[in-house]
């Protein structure tokens, strides 16, 4: 077990492969094998149970399927009668799952981008990154604007400029 | 995705992410979305130029079918539209590194220099990712040689002669190999092989060849469709099959043997790790159903449909009276039940 603490100071016990999902902690581990409590100083605790929530599921559905196929291969007799694991279309409800996950409010999603980019786990980051983009695609710049809170701080000459040196991209 | 109701609300908080961030949301928006993002605010104004990920899609500036239904004319400007905005873009493009680099192409008759610098301009970068989908006239030998490629899809549309695979391949970190209309001999796949070590997942379309030995290969997918197979002395036609963690429903034909069987399978996720190859050779090699089941050992669910136009001749050598009614309409399962448990289950 590794017990993380939140920069508001919660401490979580996770098993190590949960925290491993964590590129950053899986450098700490393996620097140094002794570490059992490693402070978290730019996640709070409530982002950080979110993101743990993620790895655990993900180290969960990949032990499983690893699981299974040490099953097979160990009952199976002959090697061409080994049964070959079923996956039940395990990938199809992980990414259902991740769906599910990645509904939250905007400022949760900010605080998990900028999360996952500290802790450096790639999945999660492309999660959330990939979430936030759907929220633009088909967006007017007004309509991004909105939903953003973006203010509008070009004048009406900086904005023609910037069409005009990228024509091909507006017209 | 709801807005939040707190007191950040009128806060623009994605203007804050780091530049790194906010390029990685616009790498999910097609290329020409993430330009016109520049038009938000200052924040976002030529974030776009230093893109890691470049996705080129004709279809961003018109939908897949308005553009079947346009004359040749418009299409022809649409195409030299969708150059100059390619060509515009990579002129622009400052980047330091390139992870991907996708290209769709749609145009037919000038778009050979359009392949050339793109494809110049991506591997000078030696990109992770490279993905072209054209007519591909000249297929350029530096894509089989590259450090840094771990995918490679090289799909061509619209031409009917078959490409070989240039005699030098070297690509040790390719894992992921997409190729359409390539002729593969038993010489080239074995190059193909050696070159590229840790090779897990590769996809073929209207292709030809003798795939015997890439059916030993160690691979984790393998997908067909399409494609003329050579086996010892048959030749099979395989319109789609699959094999990997996907569902997908296949079939292949086999034909040039004194009685045609015919039969479509459908594998149901099987973790395609060592024998699942020779599931695939006990398929092709079975002459009657009856084989064809003895030899699935190493698959631990199967379900037979019958598909559309070919269904009637699916059961045609099975014993069954009854096949055609079974057969009709899609994914009817034949006669003897749908999933099969292979004998030695448990």
């Amino acid at each position: 077990m590794i017990t993380l603490t939140s920069s508001d100071g919660v401490q979580f016990d996770v098993r190590e492969a949960v925290a491993k999902e964590s590129q950053i902690i899986r450098d700490m581990i393996q620097d140094d094998c002794v570490i059992t409590n490693i402070p978290l100083a730019n996640v709070n605790h409530k982002i950080l149970s979110i993101v743990l929530e993620y790895c655990q599921m993900h180290v969960d559905k990949t032990e499983m399927e690893v699981n299974a196929s040490k099953h097979q291969t160990t009952t199976g007799e002959g090697s061409s009668s080994v049964p070959v694991a079923l996956k039940v279309s395990s990938n199809k409800n992980l990414n259902d799952w991740d769906k599910e996950f990645i509904n939250v409010d905007l400022d949760t999603l900010y605080d998990l981008i900028l999360a996952a980019n500290y802790l450096n786990i790639s999945g999660l980051l492309n999660l959330t990154t990939q979430a936030a983009a759907d929220i633009i695609k088909g967006k007017t710049t007004e309509e991004i604007r909105a939903t953003f809170n973006i203010k509008n701080d070009f004048t009406p000459e900086e904005e023609a400029a910037i069409r005009k040196e990228n024509p091909w991209a507006f017209e | 995705m709801n807005n939040s109701n707190n007191s950040n609300d009128e806060f623009d908080r994605i203007s804050s992410l780091p530049d790194e961030m906010l390029q990685h949301i616009l790498s999910f928006l097609g290329i020409r979305k993430a330009i016109q993002m520049s038009l938000v605010s200052k924040r976002w104004v030529n974030l776009w130029t230093s893109l890691s990920h470049l996705n080129f899609d004709p279809h961003e500036f018109v939908s897949v079918d308005d553009y079947g239904l346009c004359t040749s004319s418009k299409k022809r400007a649409l195409d030299a539209k969708f150059k100059k905005f390619v060509e515009k873009l990579l002129s622009r493009h400052e980047a330091s590194f390139l992870d991907t680099f996708l290209i769709k192409i749609l145009d037919k008759d000038c778009c050979s220099d359009l392949e050339e610098s793109c494809a110049s301009y991506a591997m000078k970068f030696n990109p992770r990712v490279f993905s072209m989908e054209a007519p591909l006239y000249h297929i350029s030998a530096c894509f089989f040689s590259s450090e840094s490629i771990e995918e490679l899809c090289l799909r061509r549309t619209s031409c009917n002669f078959l490409r070989e695979i240039p005699d030098v391949v070297n690509l040790p970190r390719i894992r992921r190999l997409q190729l359409t209309n390539s002729k593969l001999d038993n010489k080239c796949i074995t190059r193909l092989f050696s070159g590229c070590p840790i090779l897990e997942d590769v996809s073929l379309e209207d292709c030809i060849g003798e795939f015997s030995c890439i059916f030993n290969q160690k691979l984790k997918y393998l997908s067909l469709r399409n494609c003329f197979l050579f086996l010892g002395n048959d030749i099979f036609m395989c319109v789609r099959s699959c094999l990997g963690d996907t569902v997908e429903s296949s079939f292949g034909i086999r034909c040039a043997c004194p009685s045609t069987v015919d039969f479509v399978w459908k594998t149901l996720g099987t973790t395609a790790v060592g024998n699942s190859f020779s599931f695939m050779q006990n398929l092709f090699r079975c002459l009657d159903l009856g084989d064809y089941f003895g030899g699935l050992s190493d698959v631990t669910g199967l379900e037979l449909h019958g598909e559309d136009m070919m269904s009637s001749c699916i059961v045609s050598s099975a014993n069954t009276k009854s096949s055609q009614d079974h057969l009709t309409h899609e994914c009817k399962t034949l006669p003897w039940g749908g999933n099969w448990k292979p004998p030695n289950d448990g």
